[in-house]
């Protein structure tokens, strides 16, 4: 499993959000990091195919990212996650299975066990629009993992999760780094620390950092500030 | 696997979801049946006097009309009808509230007004009218083809209708027809609470998943950008055609309660003089459902096509709000002939009985056709056109800012 990103850059009128990125991801968890504005979010939606790159190349496993096939593989959280305020929850991901090609025979029990994952499975037919902030970000996670995904895209996914949910995603995210490519972007250094294998660092739209971090290296709170340092400002 | 059944009936769920829906469809649907039956409502007043109540003349009407049910309208006929109108005086007052009226003429009065309309004469013409059988339908067809002179009819077209003219016999048959004929003439209204329905309901069916953001989801997904466009468009043109069918149904089923079932193989004619096509009220009927249905289809596809290209409900509502104001408050002089054509063809105008059974044809290698058999035709190519346009369109949206 090998999820290439190759020289991709996004330019917009007047600024380059993403500029030149190049990857090459294999199983396990990888932390993103960077300032508000630095390119995460523009570099996780041209790996998710949501955006086009103005140039370079993005595959996994040599399939293209504008292909039904890589789509098949995917699962994604957006940082901004989007939901219909009059489904249930169990409504929400049945709908969402059906979108990833999952046959009506296994997205029932799919979507069952999601929910317990995420301990909705109590809210399992409340509409979404009576779940606080930190139920729909559960939800969110569950519907990224409805197809067993090869590569699972989450920004800022903990965003909202009180620190028992945290932990609880963080184990949870542990495991499915063993069997697959787990890209999750964060503002929170600890959850990196404690979750991803390798960190990548972005800083206006490049790659400044991509590697293994370890305690011996110093802590990387300090290391992530003294690169961004007063920068942090508006996306 | 596409699971496009079930992104179908999801699809579905999210549009009856909307309070919108429910309200837009109440309202239709009230407005619809109040259209119907408020004719029957009131009273009818001369000169500040109550005369009797609407409910009250109709069903004396039909009386007298079910009693001329089955009659020729000939010379016998003819000269019976303005036999009893020569008894109403010369007199100030209307004519119908003379006693004579009631007693002598009111029995005839369906003829009477048949007459009139057949030959675009005045009360006082009619009256003074010397009846003949011959003169009655060549006054008509005299209008006819002036009317088609000033339509701009090729002479191909006016031989085509001539032909057709030669299928109708004569004399009419005059038969009880005033439930059909209520069909008729609630197509123009129903057609604009349809188009207005449409309209309101599927303007954000796709500009709400850019709005609520969930666009991110659906297209990283598996059958984001082809099954899911699908099932939406097909969820929207169902929506149409359902709510088109539906208050066709409604409406038709209140105007034949209240008015009667009869007449359903009596001559079109007898309720629209100035079509040549030999159709039976049935037929027509049957016609102009067809015609609402694929109006409604194309103009939903139009509707769904604005909401994904503009991003925002409102836009999409504005604009084709826009096209069906435009309609009725814009005329092309008949002189322009081809402009005038397509703008009664244009879905936002072409529901009312004089441009569904319009006399302009189109002629296809020599075949001329009528709006009626060329429309929804043309309907159906055009939102299966719209649909694809739309698809690239939808494939392509990126997700960038905010």
């Amino acid at each position: 499993m090998e999820l290439v990103v190759d020289g991709v850059s996004k330019q917009y009128k007047n600024s380059i959000a993403v500029d030149g990125v190049s990857l090459k991801l294999n199983n396990g968890v990888y932390g993103l990091l960077g300032a508000n504005g630095a390119g995460k979010t523009t570099l996780m939606r041209m790996i998710c195919g949501i955006l086009k790159p103005t140039s370079g190349t993005i595959s996994f496993d040599g399939t293209d990212v504008s292909t039904e096939e890589y789509r098949s593989v995917l699962g994604y959280l957006p940082q901004d996650f989007g939901y219909y305020p009059e489904f249930s929850g169990m409504d929400f991901l049945l709908y969402m299975a059906a979108l990833k090609g999952i046959p009506k025979s296994q997205a029932r029990r799919k979507a069952d066990e999601l929910l317990q994952l995420v301990s909705l499975q109590d809210a399992a037919k409340k509409k979404i629009k009576i779940y606080s902030g930190g139920m729909k970000q559960r939800l969110g996670i569950a519907q990224a993992l409805l197809n067993d995904p090869k590569l699972l895209v989450l920004d800022e996914p903990t965003a909202g999760l009180d620190p028992k949910e945290r932990v609880r995603f963080r184990n949870l995210i542990e495991s499915r780094g063993r069997n697959s490519i787990v890209l999750l972007s964060t503002h929170i250094v600890s959850d990196i620390e404690h979750i991803a294998d390798d960190v990548l660092m972005m800083k206006s739209g490049r790659l400044i950092y991509n590697g293994k971090w370890d305690m011996k290296m110093g802590d990387l709170e300090e290391f992530y500030l003294s690169q961004f340092g007063e920068e942090d400002g508006n996306e | 696997m596409s699971n496009l059944g079930v992104l179908y009936k999801y699809e579905l769920k999210k549009l009856f979801k909307r309070r919108i829906v429910w309200v837009t469809l109440i309202i239709a649907f009230t407005a619809s049946a109040l259209s119907m039956i408020l004719n029957l409502c009131g009273y009818a007043y001369v000169d500040g006097v109550k005369l009797e109540s609407n409910y009250d003349a109709f069903l004396v009407d039909k009386g007298y009309q079910m009693q001329l049910d089955g009659r020729e309208i000939d010379q016998t006929l003819l000269e019976e009808m303005l036999n009893a109108y020569s008894y109403i005086p010369d007199t100030e007052k209307k004519y119908s509230t003379t006693e004579e009226y009631q007693k002598y003429a009111r029995p005839y009065s369906a003829i009477f007004n048949f007459v009139r309309d057949m030959t675009q004469m005045t009360v006082s013409d009619t009256i003074k009218w010397k009846p003949d059988t011959d003169d009655l339908y060549n006054k008509r067809r005299n209008l006819l083809e002036s009317n088609w002179v000033s339509e701009g009819l090729s002479e191909g077209e006016k031989q085509f209708w001539l032909q057709k003219e030669a299928k109708i016999s004569t004399p009419y048959v005059y038969r009880y027809t005033e439930g059909y004929y209520m069909i008729l003439i609630s197509v123009a209204t129903n057609g604009l609470l349809t188009l207005m329905s449409v309209s309101i309901c599927l303007a954000n069916i796709f500009s709400e998943e850019h709005s609520k953001r969930t666009d991110q989801l659906i297209l990283s997904s598996k059958n984001g950008k082809t099954a899911a466009y699908w099932s939406k468009l097909l969820a929207g043109i169902s929506f149409s055609v359902g709510i088109s069918l539906l208050l066709l149904i409604s409406t038709s089923a209140i105007a034949l309660a209240m008015y009667g079932i009869q007449g359903f193989d009596a001559m079109f004619q007898l309720i629209f003089a100035w079509c040549s096509y030999p159709l039976t009220t049935g037929q027509a009927v049957l016609i102009i459902y067809v015609c609402v249905i694929a109006t409604a289809a194309v103009f939903g596809s139009f509707v769904m096509l604005l909401s994904e290209l503009l991003h925002s409900n409102i836009a999409a509502l504005s604009i084709s709000s826009a096209t069906l104001i435009a309609s009725m408050i814009l005329y092309v002089p008949d002189q322009y002939r081809i402009l005038a054509q397509l703008w009664c063809w244009l879905p936002s105008g072409f529901l009312t009985p004089w441009n569904i059974f319009d006399c302009r044809l189109l002629s296809i290698f020599g075949h001329y056709f009528t709006s009626w058999q060329v429309v929804p035709i043309i309907y159906m190519i055009a939102t299966v056109i719209i649909a694809f346009i739309g698809k690239p369109i939808y494939k392509r949206f990126q997700v960038s800012g905010r």
